[in-house]
């Protein structure tokens, strides 16, 4: 066999090894990150909602919503936010919600980390706390609309919307209409 | 048949298979740098210098073959280079988490892409085997190339 034979042969093993590694990792990383969008937003939704009892019309009211998060796939993924609208129901209004939205909104909130965002590894479940303020003495009709309970009990309304990134790559995804509705009502926090 | 040329042909049908695989790999993974993966490659650069280099070294090995087989190899190795890259673009079908690829969104234009500047493998991987072919010719002992030595002035 001449030199530039067993030269080829050698290029080509080489190749091929070095193919085989970045393949292999690139395959595993493919398959996992379409696992990760595909069931991510099922796996997202409201592990608690707190909102303190109003007690002022100045006071500051602080409305805590702790959203879970859970993470079936084999690839780690960062929360980039969770942004959300707060709305308190009016019973005694019966048009639908896109009829009244508008004059339920209460105030925005949302859990926005810092950096890349919140690392959710593989196969793993958080949970986060997004809270949202309303401030009585600059804001008194979203106060208002907030203080509104029956029967001792508050109806609240919400429509959340997470981004994530797949870990260590550029694929961002949205997941939209995270809501949030009670038949039975909250009972005040603290109360 | 001999069985020195059955010998032949298996052994070069690996590095034609080597060729291949290392082709469709490469060119697999530089089409999807978005996933952040160990080589970050450019497309048509990866393309051309692994399809002509796989060539060359195809067509090193088969300097004593006739010029056909060469043809005939570089097809193969081509072929299976594409058949990599298709498996690698469907690879969440096949692995079972995606019912069909337009569940990951709409992108099929991309992944026609792909697919379709894979097929640019086939023409530089022809190219390549040529190449080699006459090179090693050109490399090759006095007394053992093909064709006329040109007499010394």
């Amino acid at each position: 066999m001449t030199w530039f034979a067993k030269a080829a042969a050698i290029f080509l093993a080489v190749l091929a090894v070095v193919g085989g590694i970045v393949w292999v990792n690139f395959l595993d990383r493919y398959i996992a990150a379409s696992d990760a969008r595909m069931q991510i937003g099922g796996n997202v939704g409201y592990q608690n909602v707190t909102i303190p009892a109003v007690t002022s019309p100045n006071e500051n009211v602080t409305v805590g919503v702790l959203f879970f998060l859970r993470n079936p796939s084999g690839i780690a993924i960062d929360i980039m936010h969770i942004s959300y609208r707060f709305y308190m129901d009016n019973l005694t209004d019966t048009r639908s919600f896109a009829e009244k939205g508008a004059s339920l909104f209460v105030v925005p909130g949302g859990f926005f980390p810092p950096g890349i965002g919140y690392v959710v590894g593989p196969h793993s479940t958080v949970s986060v706390w997004g809270n949202a303020t309303v401030f009585g003495a600059t804001q008194p009709t979203q106060l208002a609309r907030l203080n509104l309970t029956f029967g001792g009990r508050y109806f609240p309304i919400i429509d959340a919307a997470l981004v994530y990134r797949v870990h260590g790559t550029s694929i961002v995804e949205r997941v939209l209409g995270i809501e949030f509705a009670t038949s039975g009502g909250i009972v005040p926090f603290g109360s | 048949m001999d069985r020195d040329v059955v010998r032949r042909v298996l052994i070069e049908g690996v590095f034609v298979v080597l060729a291949g695989f290392s082709m469709g790999a490469l060119v697999s993974v530089a089409s999807f740098a978005d996933y952040g993966l160990l080589l970050s490659l450019d497309v048509g650069g990866t393309i051309i210098f692994v399809a002509l280099g796989a060539g060359i070294a195809i067509g090193l090995r088969l300097r004593d073959a006739e010029p056909q087989y060469l043809v005939l190899a570089g097809f193969v190795g081509s072929s299976i280079a594409i058949i990599i890259v298709l498996i690698s673009v469907y690879a969440p079908v096949f692995a079972g988490v995606v019912a069909g690829l337009e569940a990951l969104g709409p992108s099929d234009s991309a992944r026609a892409v792909i697919i379709f500047v894979s097929l640019f493998l086939i023409p530089l991987h022809l190219v390549g085997c040529v190449a080699g072919y006459a090179l090693a010719d050109f490399l090759a002992p006095e007394g053992v190339r093909r064709g006329r030595n040109l007499e010394r002035l």
